[in-house]
């Protein structure tokens, strides 16, 4: 019996940014990774190293100069914008540093508001039940109904959560998600990653300079010249 | 949450930011909207003034100087008018009212007023005045006034024979009443929004007093009551009522005179419905058919009587020649019948022995032998006698041309006598001659008051008149005397019709009955056959050959209106500044706010939303601002469209010539406005988005991109992302980004910047060299040339300059870019070496400044100037001193000793000076002058010659290539081929083979002014133009625009020959337009002197330069609108300069507040940041303003009236104006706790 296929697959990725003497400067080189479904993997590195720009490029913010990048079977770095926006919106959820909330729409609307990107009116009804059902979930069933401006950075991250999980992505990626909590709260909404990575069994993937949000994850890699080594917990 | 309610919370969330794009939208759509509501209310008024000077008149039978019974009218249910050009005088003489209109009318008339005036007719000796004309006279009710009126001829003033004294009648009256527009007041069949002087007198004096008694010139035939009688209101007429009582209601609409079927006369499929109901398609199938049953042959002007001294019936005409058709129409009834020319010959001379003044007579058998030939002739015994003269002696016969008029231009032809007739029955007929007026009546011949002088006194053979009257001394065939005496006229002066026994022939063919027959007078017989063939004439004649055609006047009027000046259009040029610059604050502003959102953005692109749906999302918001702001703005468009009719009713007046414009809007008009408001509004902020939606989600959540260097500002989309090169190995991507190899990106990327910065830096030097050279060249040629008035070459050279200027500011920019002197670094380079970081912005901001006052000046270059050359013959004014237009029609030659005698001139004042006399058949004023679409414009009629040997005026463009000039109106040289023109073109001129002569081709030749052809008939030369009119008789008058002559005081007119024009309209007598040449240091005294000569004739004498100036000033008034408006936009155009500040200053805050920290004061800082803008402003203003300087140079040099003033107001407005945004920008963007910024950092 063979090894189930992985969810996400990156084969020898490379990418350059133009350098200051005109050169290049290589970024990522020939980096491969492979994730799980389900799987929690933390990447950590010094600063510059190249996490984000991995990070985006898994998450088809940014597309690699070589090499292979395979989501749940289908290869993302020949596809066109239009397709790549419908795999950031229904396969992959994103969780920012910075919440990025939308500060005009409530906390159920912000949490709504991937689902008018696919147009399925249809499936909207049922979107709103599980916004509820997930808001309730990390503790906001009494604020759904406030702005991002009303609630302290804890509650708008968990927000953001729900907002990256109400399309149920096979995939979510978090960006320095505790990056801007303080340690309490950022331990609680680690937690609430993990449960929700356990309940939805949506992989998670974290970029983090926080030891202690990495070694919650179930594999730890350091990005180091543009490679991955997986990195002894 | 649907995407509806996510555009609804951006509004309300970024409502304070989107204040800004809510007012430029509420703006630009108030400038849009108001401008078409200036077309609305132009043309809404010049239908007010159509329906207003038509009241319920829906057609009108006009038939100028023919007459016809007022009966006629009456039985065709039209109120009957008799219409006169007359001159007006206050009591005390010091007032003048010229070619004003005096209309006979009766209680008929006022039935079709739209508001019936408070008196059912004008007493007798009583005048109503029209408001005009008593604002003219300064007259009132109780005042008494003078006016004198062309009595009516039936003998044309162009026919030799007719009497030239006591041509028109003085009538001292007082007025009644003055009455207003709604009481018909305005009253003309002539599109024009200048109220005409009217005076309304009663039909029956005028009449009377004129020598018309119970006759009309015009019929005018009520409008019927659509809605109240026939059609019941349909659902769209219900709502559209609605609609403008509750726009009337709220202030958008004004309430205008009661016009219950303009909802159907304002489209196509509705004017037809309409034209079916009244019965009055194009054809008028019913009145003709009525006027057919209805006409007699007085309305001819034809009358059939029994001769008192022969056995036959003769018709004949008070018009002396029968016309054309009448004659053919005559014989072809009854082939018996016999054709009589009788004319005055001047002299009768055989040797020494002559006689003065006799008839002779053309006709054919049994008056003449059957076989006299051309040269012979047949006397009667008092005249052989007389002469001494017996069968075969020879005589010489001398005799006015007919109509040479006034000239009096003799002939003399001879011949030999064949016999001699005895003085009885059927030669001794003394109704063979006409009845000439002046002369029929008289005793003796030195009684008469003919149009000639009784030169040959002593020859007078005044036993023989006293015996005999008019009997003919004299006889010759028809066709001899046709070709003597045949004229414009006709060639006939009777038809007899020889009663023959079978009385009943008429009506079955026969041959003819050379029997005599001798019938008694008014016996029975008589009477039948008078009947009989009474009734074959009027059947076999047709009543539009003379001139009784009804013509659909109120859907002429309305068509002129409607497809008169669209100052909708007009305006929306002049706001063209107004409006750009409201759409670029649009557009900056929304960018502004969305660029401010570009996380918000961002995140949705991170969501899965496609840059597309994302752009539809903001889009969406500013639709909605756009949406809301045309609202707000189709109030404001009321106040700028109110403020605009202001304007054209005072300081732009020169242009409308009214200042009757009143405010109308069209629902129509609201809502397409409405609809390209917002479009416009939504096409801008489309336009500002596509940039930012394309930046990548990871740029736009680190912030927002931002441009590193001005050549970088690249496009970014999802696949360019990848860091493929673009086709020169640049980088495609561009972003700050938080991260160290965006960082690192940047670094490359400046680099390889400053690399291609230097070959553009040097391209674009060398473009603004290469059109710095090419203008000095341009200035060189012209000023070597002696071309210093050739406005396009300097046109042409400033703008080469403005884009030198330009190629050489991009050029300074890319080079202070690129400039590393550390050393010479200093607070004050430091601000203008900021502008390099947003070159492109800066160089977007420098040129929207420099083409705005470069244009806005410029266009001041386009001013005519009407003195430029003004007495070259090339000029507009063709050289002429002086324009002339009379109200009566002089008939004098003004060139000759004889004419200028004749009108009391003294020949030694008019030395030196020449007319160019033309012919005049009323119609619209085809000028700029008026607003209306000319429907009927004004036809000239001149000898060519005498405008071909002056080379007067320009020809801007001539038919076909062709370079003949004046020549094309030659119609028979143009089918000789003489001409340039080739023998396809001469045949389009004509029908059949034969050289055809005036007045028969299908299509004739016309000259008009280049301006006039284009906007006043909306035409261009080589088309044809169908006159709404027909000649008088009848046949459709169809004209090819043969030529276009340069800005010119012919103007207005279209111009043919003048033979055509007499063949065409033979009763248009005289000459009522004249241009004339006079000694530059005598036109005041030589107008003088022609002016009070020709007082009674009602002569306006105006200076060339004068009309030009008239003329010239409806373009000039345009262009300083658009001057006047292009500054306004100019001026909100700078408003948009502190926007550009602000987001400058916001993106740099960081940056900004590092110089804080470093030590530099805030006030050093706000120095710094409007160094750098004030920078940019005085760069675009200097650039546009010395590239307007040199094309306004001839204007500045020639006339020199350029609004200098006005100008440096406007520019002076735009730096103060830009000064204080950018000062109140930056201060607003220092605001607050600037070190935030750093550590935000």
């Amino acid at each position: 019996m063979s090894a189930p296929a992985p969810l996400l697959r990156l084969a020898n990725v490379t990418k350059r940014y133009p350098g200051a003497a005109g050169g290049d400067l290589p970024v990522l080189r020939g980096l491969s990774l492979e994730v799980a479904r389900g799987e929690t993997v933390a990447i950590v590195g010094p600063s510059g190293c190249g996490k984000s720009t991995l990070l985006n490029l898994i998450g088809t913010l940014d597309l690699p100069d070589s090499g292979e990048l395979v989501l749940d079977g289908q290869r993302l770095d020949t596809l066109d914008e239009l397709a790549l926006a419908a795999t950031r919106n229904r396969q992959i959820g994103f969780i920012f540093q910075s919440h990025h909330l939308l500060p005009q729409c409530t906390v159920l609307e912000n949490v709504l508001v991937p689902t008018l990107a696919s147009g399925d009116t249809a499936s909207r009804a049922q979107a709103m039940d599980r916004a509820k059902q997930l808001l309730t979930r990390v503790g906001l069933s009494e604020r759904m109904n406030y702005r991002p401006g009303q609630l302290s950075g804890g509650e708008r991250q968990r927000c953001a959560v729900v907002r990256a999980l109400i399309n149920q992505p096979k995939l979510l990626l978090a960006d320095e998600p505790t990056g801007a909590l303080d340690r309490a709260t950022a331990d609680a909404l680690a937690s609430l990653l993990l449960d929700l990575n356990r309940e939805q069994g949506t992989a998670l993937i974290v970029v983090t300079h926080a030891p202690e949000l990495a070694k919650r994850m179930g594999r730890v890699l350091e990005l180091r010249d543009g490679v991955l080594e997986a990195k002894l917990q | 949450m649907t995407l509806g309610t996510l555009i609804l919370r951006s509004l309300r969330f970024h409502a304070r930011s989107h204040l800004g794009v809510l007012l430029g939208a509420t703006l630009g759509s108030a400038i849009l909207i108001g401008a078409l509501l200036v077309g609305d209310s132009v043309r809404g008024s010049l239908r007010d003034m159509a329906l207003a000077r038509l009241g319920k008149i829906e057609a009108a039978m006009a038939t100028g100087d023919r007459l016809f019974r007022a009966e006629l009218a009456t039985n065709l249910k039209a109120a009957p008018v008799l219409s006169l050009p007359g001159t007006a005088n206050s009591a005390d003489g010091a007032r003048r009212a010229n070619r004003i209109h005096v209309l006979g009318v009766d209680e008929d008339f006022w039935k079709l007023a739209e508001k019936a005036p408070p008196f059912a007719t004008v007493p007798p000796d009583s005048v109503v005045l029209n408001q005009a004309l008593a604002d003219q006279l300064a007259a009132k009710p109780g005042d008494e006034v003078l006016l004198r009126i062309n009595k009516v001829s039936a003998l044309s003033q162009d026919v030799a024979l007719t009497t030239r004294d006591g041509q028109s009648v003085a009538l001292r009256l007082r007025v009644h009443a003055v009455v207003g527009n709604e009481q018909l007041g305005r009253f003309s069949l002539q599109a024009n929004q200048v109220a005409p002087f009217n005076a309304f007198v009663p039909l029956a004096l005028l009449s009377q007093r004129t020598g018309a008694e119970k006759k009309a010139s015009l019929a005018l035939v009520d409008r019927i009551h659509v809605r109240s009688g026939w059609l019941p209101p349909t659902a769209f007429q219900v709502a559209g009522d609605k609609v403008k009582e509750w726009m009337t209601r709220i202030g958008l609409r004004e309430a205008s005179a009661p016009r219950d079927e303009v909802l159907l006369e304002d489209s196509e499929s509705g004017r037809l419905l309409l034209n079916t109901v009244r019965g009055l398609p194009s054809a008028f199938p019913g009145l003709p058919g009525q006027l057919q049953t209805e006409w007699r042959l007085a309305d001819a002007q034809l009358d059939l009587r029994p001769l008192t001294n022969s056995s036959a019936l003769e018709l004949r005409t008070d018009r002396i020649f029968l016309d054309p058709p009448a004659v053919r129409a005559a014989l072809a009834v009854d082939t018996n019948a016999q054709p009589v020319l009788t004319y005055l010959a001047t002299l009768l001379r055989s040797g020494t022995n002559a006689t003065a003044y006799p008839m002779v007579t053309a006709a054919g058998a049994p008056l003449v032998p059957a076989d006299l030939r051309d040269d012979e002739i047949v006397l009667n015994q008092w005249l052989a006698d007389q002469l001494q003269l017996k069968p075969g002696g020879e005589l010489e016969l001398s005799y006015f041309l007919p109509d040479s008029g006034a000239r009096l231009t003799e002939a003399t032809n001879r011949f030999r006598v064949r016999s001699v007739v005895p003085m009885q029955m059927p030669w001794a007929d003394r109704t063979l001659m006409p009845d000439f007026p002046g002369i029929a009546k008289a005793e003796r011949i030195g009684d008469w008051d003919a149009g000639f002088p009784l030169t040959h006194r002593k020859l007078v053979d005044d036993d023989y008149w006293k015996l005999w009257r008019g009997t003919p001394k004299a006889f010759v065939s028809l066709s001899a005397g046709r070709k003597m005496w045949g004229n414009r006229f006709g060639d006939t002066t009777a038809i007899r019709f020889p009663v023959g026994a079978d009385v009943r022939r008429l009506t079955s063919p026969q041959t003819p009955d050379p029997r005599p027959q001798t019938p008694k007078l008014e016996t029975p017989h008589v009477v039948t056959y008078k009947a009989e063939l009474k009734k074959s004439l009027l059947a076999a004649l047709k009543p539009a050959d003379f001139g009784l055609v009804f013509q659909p006047v109120r859907e002429q009027a309305l068509k002129a209106s409607r497809e008169g000046q669209d100052f909708g259009g007009l305006f929306i040029g002049f706001s063209f500044f107004l409006i750009v610059a409201a759409c670029v604050l649009v557009a900056l502003l929304f960018q502004f706010g969305v660029e401010q959102r570009a996380k918000e953005v961002g995140t949705l692109l991170a969501l899965g939303f496609t840059p597309k749906q994302v752009r539809r999302l903001l889009l969406g918001e500013g639709a909605g601002l756009a949406v809301l702001g045309a609202a707000l703005g189709a109030v404001g468009a009321v106040w700028y469209a109110r403020a605009m009719l202001h304007g054209l009713s005072t300081v732009w007046r020169d242009a409308v010539g009214t200042s009757d414009l009143r405010f109308h809007a069209e629902p129509a008009t609201l809502a397409g406005g409405f609809a390209g408001a917002v479009l416009v509004a939504v096409f801008s902020l489309w336009l500002a988005l596509r940039k930012q939606v394309r930046q990548p989600a990871r740029v736009l959540l680190a912030g927002g991109g931002e441009e590193v260097g001005s050549n970088q500002f690249s496009v970014i989309s999802g696949q360019s992302a990848r860091g493929e090169s673009g086709a020169g190995g640049a980088p495609t991507e561009v972003a700050r980004h938080s991260n160290v190899e965006s960082e690192v990106a940047e670094g490359g990327k400046l680099a390889a910047a400053k690399g291609r910065g230097g070959s553009r830096h040097r391209n674009v030097a060398l473009l603004g060299g290469a059109c710095l050279l090419l203008a000095l060249s341009l200035l060189g040629w012209a000023v070597a040339t002696g071309q210093t008035a050739n406005a396009g070459a300097f046109f042409g050279a400033g703008a080469l300059l403005l884009i030198a200027a330009l190629a050489f500011t991009a050029a300074l920019l890319t080079r202070l870019e690129r400039s590393e002197a550390a050393a010479a670094l200093n607070l004050a380079s430091l601000g203008i070496r900021n502008t390099t970081r947003r070159r492109s912005r800066s160089l977007a901001t420098v040129t929207m400044l420099a083409c705005g006052s470069f244009l806005v000046l410029s266009i001041g270059v386009f001013r005519l100037d009407e003195n430029a050359n003004a007495t070259k013959r090339s000029s507009g004014t063709g050289g002429f001193a002086l324009l002339g237009e009379s109200t009566l029609p002089v008939v004098q030659d003004l060139n000759t000793k004889a004419g200028r005698e004749a009108l009391g001139l003294d020949e030694k004042a008019l030395d030196g000076v020449s007319v160019v006399p033309f012919r005049v058949r009323d119609g619209d004023d085809a000028s700029c002058l008026n607003l209306n679409r000319a429907q009927k414009p004004r036809l000239l009629g001149v000898k060519m010659e005498l405008l071909r040997q002056r080379k007067a005026f320009t020809f801007a463009k001539e038919w076909e290539g062709g370079s003949i000039g004046w020549r094309w109106l030659d119609f028979l040289e143009l089918n000789k081929g003489i001409a340039q023109a080739s023998d396809e073109r001469a045949r389009l001129f004509a029908t059949g083979g034969d050289l055809p002569r005036p007045g028969t081709g299908e299509v004739i030749p016309a000259i008009a002014d280049q301006n006039s052809i284009l906007w006043a008939m909306g035409k261009k030369v080589g088309d044809i133009i169908e006159y709404l009119e027909p000649d008088e008789r009848g046949r459709p008058v169809r004209l090819r625009l043969v030529g276009a002559v340069a800005n010119s005081i012919l103007q207005g007119n279209l111009i043919i020959a003048e033979d055509e024009f007499t063949a065409r309209f033979p009763s248009e007598a005289g000459y009522r337009w004249f241009l004339v040449d006079a000694p530059t240091n005598r036109v005041a005294d030589v107008s003088a002197t022609l002016t009070r000569a020709l007082r009674d004739f009602g002569l306006e004498l105006t200076p060339a330069t004068r009309r030009m100036a008239q003329l010239n000033a409806v373009q000039n008034t345009y262009l300083g609108t658009f001057q006047i408006l292009g500054g306004l936009g100019l001026l909100l155009g700078s408003a948009g300069l502190g926007v550009v500040v602000l987001r400058n200053v916001l993106e740099r805050r960081g940056e900004l507040a590092l110089l804080l920290a470093l030590g530099f004061r805030a006030k050093a800082l706000r120095w710094l940041v409007l160094s750098e803008h004030a920078a940019l402003l005085l760069l675009g203003l200097l650039s546009g303003v010395v590239a307007a300087g040199v094309a306004v140079l001839p204007s500045v040099l020639g006339a020199g009236d350029l609004p200098v003033a006005a100008l440096a107001l406007t520019l002076g407005g735009v730096l103060v104006s830009g000064l204080v945004w950018t000062w109140l920008a930056t201060v607003s963007a220092l605001r607050g706790q600037l070190l935030d910024a750093l550590r935000n950092q």
